[in-house]
């Protein structure tokens, strides 16, 4: 019977001892270890659609600092730089999926791995603000030699580009294409032979 | 380095199986030696004559509990990479009321029905094999039910603490005063009914 007492009072002291902790630290996304971690990356024109179709079932973050957000801002986004996710991230909706955009893949992965630890389904922005700078605001024109197809992603995605920045709606540019007669390069004549 | 170490040691996929194999052979024996295996023993705890069951497994969760919560505390366990099982909630009472059942009129629990099996009961096999119909069931049901299924979600990983938004210690704390007194009540109800008989 002694020994039942014993350990009934030890028990008692730890369970005193746990109400004496205090509220324990988020762990600091620094830390978090991203090798051998797998996130789900979507592209920047999928997000760009997923604006323009006006979808409610996702939350976008800019972990970027605020002065950087406010330089380019995606419509919708919530500014969350990186430092103050452990503290503010309790303030997202669970039922939605959480789009990342950052300047760095690995602070992307660093917060989606965090989120995702939290239960949040989160999905960082393939090449992150430099793919949204480069694929959607200003996307590269194609060169006169390039395909017909090349040209028709080109026009759809400058119209999103116009959409988004308030230049037009979301019909498809006309763009003028230089015909190009491509020169019959003359095959070089067979080395070696007879 | 802190815990759990399958994830800050990086081991492979295969490593964390054999940990998880010998862990599970360690599990099983020590049921086996603790009369586990047993549905005679086991059912007895629903009638109050031995309390063993109930004072083995709340020993097991605040021993984990004291464990989880004192390590992380001292970032010696990082939580975030323990898994935790979403939370649904009426799945979550259903279920529960079916293995209930099951668990008093088999005897067995799934993991104490496969260490029944392993000493080759055959109450134990019958067991198991109620539970596979009864889990092939379950899956076709599913995709009839499966909005009302995942309807209740509360969250992919909530714990009493966050739910309730109080310090773990306190949960803590709270567990072990259950603990205490159901420790005491076991021991009371198992010395009446025994000594009547």
């Amino acid at each position: 019977m002694g020994h039942k007492i014993y350990l009934s009072i030890i028990l008692l002291l730890l369970g005193v001892l746990m109400l004496t902790l205090g509220q324990k630290k988020e762990v600091s996304i620094d830390s978090m270890i991203t090798k051998n971690k797998q996130v789900i990356k979507i592209s920047a024109i999928s997000l760009a659609e997923r604006i323009i179709e006006n979808k409610l079932d996702y939350t976008l973050i800019d972990i970027r600092k605020e002065k950087a957000h406010a330089g380019i801002e995606i419509q919708g986004s919530l500014s969350m730089p990186i430092e103050s996710i452990a503290s503010k991230y309790k303030n997202l909706e669970k039922g939605k999926f959480i789009l990342i955009i950052g300047n760095k893949e690995e602070n992307m992965k660093k917060v989606s791995i965090f989120l995702s630890n939290k239960g949040y389904d989160s999905f960082i922005i393939d090449g992150g603000i430099n793919a949204w700078k480069n694929k959607i605001l200003n996307p590269i024109i194609p060169k006169d030699t390039d395909s017909e197809v090349t040209f028709s992603k080109y026009k759809y995605i400058r119209a999103i580009s116009n959409y988004l920045q308030g230049k037009g709606d979301l019909k498809m540019p006309l763009i003028k294409r230089k015909r190009v007669i491509l020169k019959r390069v003359k095959s070089a004549s067979a080395d070696g032979g007879c | 380095m802190s815990g759990p170490l399958v994830s800050s040691l990086e081991l492979s996929v295969y490593t964390n199986y054999a940990i998880a194999f010998v862990l599970g052979l360690g599990f099983g024996f020590f049921l086996e030696q603790g009369g586990f295996g047993n549905s005679n023993k086991l059912a007895r705890c629903f009638y109050f004559k031995d309390m063993v069951v109930i004072k083995v497994m709340f020993s097991a969760i605040i021993v984990a509990m004291i464990g989880i919560i004192f390590l992380s505390h001292f970032n010696l366990l990082n939580l975030d990479n323990i898994w935790i099982n979403p939370t649904y909630i009426w799945p979550g009472i259903i279920g529960g009321l079916i293995m209930g059942v099951g668990f008093v009129i088999g005897g067995y629990c799934p993991g104490t029905g496969l260490v029944g099996l392993v000493t080759l009961k055959v109450d134990a096999l019958f067991n198991i094999l109620g539970a596979l119909v009864g889990m092939a069931i379950t899956a076709e049901i599913i995709p009839y039910i499966y909005k009302w299924w995942t309807g209740s979600l509360v969250g992919k990983r909530t714990t009493i603490p966050e739910y309730f938004d109080i310090k773990a210690g306190v949960v803590g704390f709270i567990i072990v005063i259950i603990a205490l007194l159901l420790f005491a009540f076991s021991e009371y109800v198992e010395k009446r009914n025994n000594t009547q008989e």
